[in-house]
């Protein structure tokens, strides 16, 4: 008895130590003219769609749920949320030149169109980002109205 | 410089046929076509760009592939490091890639405009 008591203080001391390293999530910033909320690319719709299912992960304007304070989920969710972003920021939209924004637009298509994104570890806890076939086939042509705009000078 | 086509592009929406230029298709010969061709082994890098196929794309595609070259170009991920581990001569060298970059750029840009 007396060894699982020493094990489970042992490791509620290493939770609580854990919880001073810092975990790198990042911090939410207000949005700018930079963000795709601005673009006249995006519609209503859209954008509703954007916020609900990609922003947590590929903008300034993730929402935290609780455990996402706390170590150790803080670092894996901190690696996927920077992993994002550093693919694509929807609050940093504008700082794409036309090129990289077609280039972004066919890999977004490819990814929600191959069901890849959002990610299945993503959608277990958030249910309402999931996208049912018709979101899926609004988003593709979404990118491909968007990207026809983005090709005509 | 003369270029070497490679093959015709008869889509007339098509902004000019496709040219690899000889210095460009001797490093994309050299460096690339092993996997980025029929002959690759990977669906993932036949998927990702296949350099016969370029000048059948149509211009949103082909533009999101000549961006998608620039991309691993910048950021020197190409030739993976497993293929470059197994054949160390595959690695790309910085001119190779300046080459291939600038070719790049230029033929979205002209795409674009």
């Amino acid at each position: 008895m007396k060894a699982v008591k020493i094990i489970l203080l042992a490791l509620a001391v290493i939770f609580i130590a854990i919880q001073f390293i810092p975990g790198g999530l990042p911090e939410n910033k207000p949005e700018d003219e930079r963000s795709i909320v601005h673009s006249d690319l995006v519609t209503e719709n859209v954008l509703t769609q954007l916020r609900t299912s990609c922003f947590d992960c590929h903008s300034n304007q993730t929402s935290f749920p609780w455990y996402s304070k706390l170590a150790p989920t803080s670092w894996w969710l901190a690696g996927h949320i920077n992993d994002g972003k550093s693919h694509l920021n929807f609050s940093e939209w504008e700082d794409n030149s036309r090129r990289e924004k077609i280039g972004l637009l066919e890999e977004i298509k490819g990814e929600v169109d191959a069901g890849e994104m959002p990610l299945k570890s993503y959608l277990i806890v958030h249910r309402d980002a999931r996208l049912n076939a018709e979101e899926v086939a609004a988003l593709v042509k979404w990118t491909e109205d968007a990207t026809s705009l983005l090709l005509a000078p | 410089m003369q270029g070497s086509r490679v093959i015709t592009n008869d889509d007339p929406e098509y902004a000019g046929e496709l040219i690899y230029p000889t210095a460009v298709k001797k490093v994309i010969d050299q460096k690339c076509y092993g996997c980025h061709s029929i002959k690759g082994e990977s669906q993932d890098a036949k998927d990702a760009v296949m350099w016969d196929d370029l000048p059948k794309l149509e211009k949103a595609k082909l533009v999101a592939t000549l961006d998608n070259i620039i991309g691993v170009l910048e950021d020197g991920t190409m030739p993976p490091e497993d293929v470059i581990k197994k054949y160390p001569e595959a690695k790309l060298l910085p001119e190779e890639s300046k080459i291939l970059k600038t070719w790049a750029e230029a033929k979205a840009d002209s795409l674009l405009n």
